[in-house]
């Protein structure tokens, strides 16, 4: 908002103007190739399935119908799987935040002993992990499997995550921690009266991200778990999406997957997540800013 | 409060001691048929007339991986499901995968050795790769009159089963198809155009050529002949037909080479025959321009929308394409019907159906799997009558009847529910009842029980009956050829020549298609060929083919 007074109360020559008036027709064209594919996929999910197999849905949808969508919320396995998926990305979420901001914690005070190796054995494990089959035996052998765990627990930090709350932990005022020692808190009283309050920013950044991850993944759901009712909703989008193709091909089947049915499926389970975002955003440019403006 | 006490105690002992009893009961009943094994023989003959098919006495569970079908989703206790456990005494316990995650699953859990009782495999390739570990049980020792009465049957009613030994070991159960009806490639086109302009069926390639040619002349903003999936996947659907063959990477198995024999397409003089004729359609403005880089949808929205009105590819798509033109104004006769193959500039009509008798489904058996002997019993069981008959068409009375030559016959009040269901009728009945090839099903039927319940809810029409027709009647289709097992180190040889010959031709074949260089050349990519190893990777092929038809 401010900047933008700011930039009008400038006097504007020709040139400046010139440059406003391409930059902004540049960036509306770059706009538009990012929006259409999600556009796209919409205008088709509500088109009827002529028109479709006629490639005449370009721009508007035709013979706007919501056939595909009545089909899709009668399919009980998407509704389990969206039970699911809320289930694993508020929970995993959860634990993200907990494990994260303990794990950071630490790490960012400078009186830790031993903080340069630990530091560096965390940064490892960014570069070198365990390869699936290693880690599929451990999962089995403490019983993990097809259990809501293996879904939540191994990816409890993300280690680059870590790093940036770390960073951003150290940069609160060291004086602000030891006038707490002197008031007698200790140490979990202070992460979590001083520290965390003053670190909201940084919090709701990684809960997006983290929220982001949970609701995009699907394959450790696909390899851990076998019970169909525990699926998250992404493997059985994918299924769904995927297979129309991979079904052509199958001897004498002739039913494919209706294209407006595939992409119904895909707005259903992208739009909670989008929905998220603007609540979040304005967060991220404080968090942004927060290190910028102190000081 | 005291008294509470007691009589709470007394129930409890008084229901542990009748829990007791029962089980030693058990116990003891067991004992005696396990210590006198010949004569309990006898005893369980006594009870197994109320149960003839009881696999065993006590109830076990039998895990099997599946594949999941967007089309025909599978289900845990379906109506089959339970009148399989109640004709066997065997509950079943289905761990259903996405078929898009079905690949990366499996592998893990065999890497891993850590799969359930039974496992589905969609080709031999595991077979070659983890034989030699021991997670599979060896099966050969059950295959006999005595152990699997049902399955030694089709083992010698198809001999080319012996393709599926590894290193003379039996190490899965294929599925058996039960009455299928053939398709596969095949000449699809707008029956209602010829008509209309009076022009004949063609009986040669060259007649069809003609014929698309002058389809072009009358409607000029046509593009005749769409294919998709690019130039591999013409000359895979194309080839055989037309004199030569592509499958499998190039290599295929023709019937007519030396009394049937591998032989690698592109290496082969017959290809030219393939590529001229390509290009013939190419410049005659016939074929598609854009037939390196079609994809499956472009082909469906050129064909519905009958900007396309020929394609040679698995013929029945013909029928969809039908109800979609149909539903343009001004095209309610539209139709896309398939024609009887043509006959190749060699004089022969012949054509590759996909494989009916032997669908290339497989379930392997975990060597770790509890109650061995039993889950054998209960596969031979699968391969049964009876048991084909409610896994194909589920519960008796209640979804279908028996005729009066013992057939099983759908009943209509039963498939009627699903008249309107999507993707379709049959798919629909398949899922609730959990049957047919897709479901744990091992003599199964697909097109028999689809076209039955179509006639039943009456969404059977006059052009698939055509369809049908033609295609059954029309002998130039085969069999596709069973391939032989392969040792490890031939198939790292193979691949290996493969990779190197498929890089090389693939930025051939366009040149020759689009006409940038004359025909004759081919021969000098036949010699490159031949330095690569091509004869050798026949070879190979025919050698294990002798191999495994020995054993």
């Amino acid at each position: 908002m401010n900047r933008k007074k700011a930039k009008n109360k400038k006097p504007q020559g020709f040139g400046s103007r010139a440059f406003d008036v391409i930059n902004g027709i540049l960036l509306a064209f770059v706009g538009i190739i990012m929006f259409y594919p999600m556009f796209y996929v919409f205008i088709v999910s509500i088109s009827g399935s002529q028109y479709i197999n006629q490639g005449q849905v370009t721009l508007f949808p035709r013979g706007i119908n919501f056939e595909a969508y009545k089909v899709v919320f009668q399919n009980k396995a998407i509704w389990t799987g969206y039970k699911n998926t809320i289930l694993y990305a508020a929970f995993g979420t959860f634990i993200n935040i907990v494990c994260t901001a303990m794990c950071a914690y630490p790490l960012s005070r400078k009186d830790l002993y031993g903080r340069g190796p630990i530091t560096v054995i965390i940064t490892l494990t960014m570069f070198i992990n365990g390869g699936l089959i290693p880690t599929y035996l451990v999962i089995n052998q403490l019983h993990l499997l097809n259990t809501m765990w293996a879904i939540v627990l191994p990816p409890a930090i993300s280690t680059y995550n870590m790093i940036v709350m770390r960073t951003s932990f150290s940069s609160i005022p060291e004086s602000l921690i030891e006038s707490a020692y002197l008031d007698g808190a200790n140490d979990i009283q202070i992460l979590i009266k001083i520290i965390l309050p003053l670190s909201k920013p940084i919090l709701a950044t990684m809960t997006l991200f983290y929220a982001v991850t949970h609701w995009n993944s699907y394959f450790p759901a696909m390899i851990y778990l076998n019970d169909q009712t525990k699926y998250p909703v992404q493997v059985i989008m994918r299924d769904i999406v995927i297979q129309g193709d991979l079904s052509a091909d199958i001897a004498g089947s002739v039913n494919v997957i209706a294209t407006n049915y595939k992409y119904a499926v895909i707005v259903i389970s992208v739009v909670p997540i989008l929905m998220v975002y603007p609540l979040l955003q304005k967060y991220f440019t404080k968090g942004v800013m927060v290190g910028a403006v102190k000081g | 409060m005291k008294r509470r006490f007691t009589k709470q105690a007394f129930a409890a002992l008084l229901a542990a001691t009748v829990a007791l009893s029962g089980l030693t009961g058990c116990n003891s009943s067991e004992k005696t048929q396990t210590s006198s094994a010949e004569a309990s023989s006898q005893a369980s003959a006594g009870a197994s007339t109320d149960h003839p098919s009881w696999v065993s006495d006590k109830q076990i569970e039998v895990s099997i991986l599946m594949m999941d079908s967007p089309n025909q989703p599978l289900k845990n206790d379906t109506p089959a499901h339970e009148e399989i456990t109640k004709r066997t005494n065997v509950k079943l316990n289905l761990q259903i995968v996405p078929s898009s995650s079905y690949k990366d699953k499996k592998n893990i859990l065999l890497g891993t050795n850590n799969f359930p009782d039974l496992i589905y495999l969609q080709g031999m390739d595991d077979v070659v790769t983890y034989a030699g570990s021991g997670i599979f049980e060896p099966l050969s020792q059950y295959v006999n009159e005595q152990d699997m009465p049902n399955f030694y049957k089709f083992w010698q009613q198809y001999p080319e089963m012996k393709k599926y030994l590894m290193n003379g070991e039996l190490y899965v159960f294929p599925v058996v198809a039960r009455e299928e009806s053939a398709n596969g490639f095949g000449p699809v086109i707008r029956e209602d155009l010829l008509k209309q302009n009076n022009l004949t069926t063609p009986q040669t390639f060259d007649e069809l050529l003609d014929v698309l040619k002058k389809l072009k002349e009358i409607y000029p903003d046509s593009v005749p002949w769409t294919t998709r999936k690019g130039t591999t996947n013409l000359l895979k659907t194309t080839a055989y037909m037309l004199g030569s063959g592509y499958d499998n990477n190039g290599l295929y198995y023709d019937y007519d080479v030396n009394g049937g024999s591998y032989v690698f397409g592109p290496a082969s003089q017959n290809f030219k025959e393939v590529l001229s004729y390509l290009n013939k359609a190419y410049e005659a403005g016939v074929l598609d321009p854009d037939f390196a880089t079609n994809t499956a949808e472009q082909m469906e929205s050129k064909l519905s929308s009958g900007k396309s009105l020929f394609f040679l590819d698995n013929s029945g798509f013909g029928q969809n394409y039908t109800k979609s033109l149909r539903k343009i104004q001004g095209n309610e006769n539209a139709v896309m019907q398939i024609i009887p193959i043509p006959e190749n500039s060699f004089g022969q009509k012949r054509a590759m159906a996909y494989a009916t008798e032997l669908p290339g489904r497989f379930y392997a058996v975990n060597a770790k799997a509890k109650n061995k002997k039993e889950i054998i019993k209960f596969i031979d069981w699968m391969y049964s009558k009876e048991g084909s008959d409610i896994t194909n068409y589920g519960v008796e009375g209640k979804s279908f009847e028996y005729n009066q030559n013992g057939e099983p016959e759908f009943k209509k009040d039963y498939v009627m529910q699903f008249k309107d269901a999507q993707p379709s009728d049959y798919y629909a009945v398949y899922s609730d009842l959990g049957i047919t090839k897709l479901d744990w099903c091992l003599w199964a039927c697909n097109t028999k029980t689809w076209f039955e319940i179509q006639k039943l809810t009456g969404n059977w029409d006059d052009a698939s009956d055509e369809y049908w027709n033609i295609i059954n009647n029309d002998k130039a289709y085969k069999q596709p050829q069973v391939n032989p097992p392969l040792t490890e180190a031939e198939s790292e040889k193979v691949n290996d020549i493969l990779v190197d010959i498929n890089t090389m031709l693939e930025q051939e074949y366009n040149k020759y298609i689009m006409g940038e260089v004359p025909i004759e050349n081919w021969d000098k990519i036949i010699a490159e060929q031949e330095s690569m190893g091509v004869r050798e990777l026949e070879q190979i092929y025919n050698d294990a083919e002798k191999r495994a038809l020995e054993q």
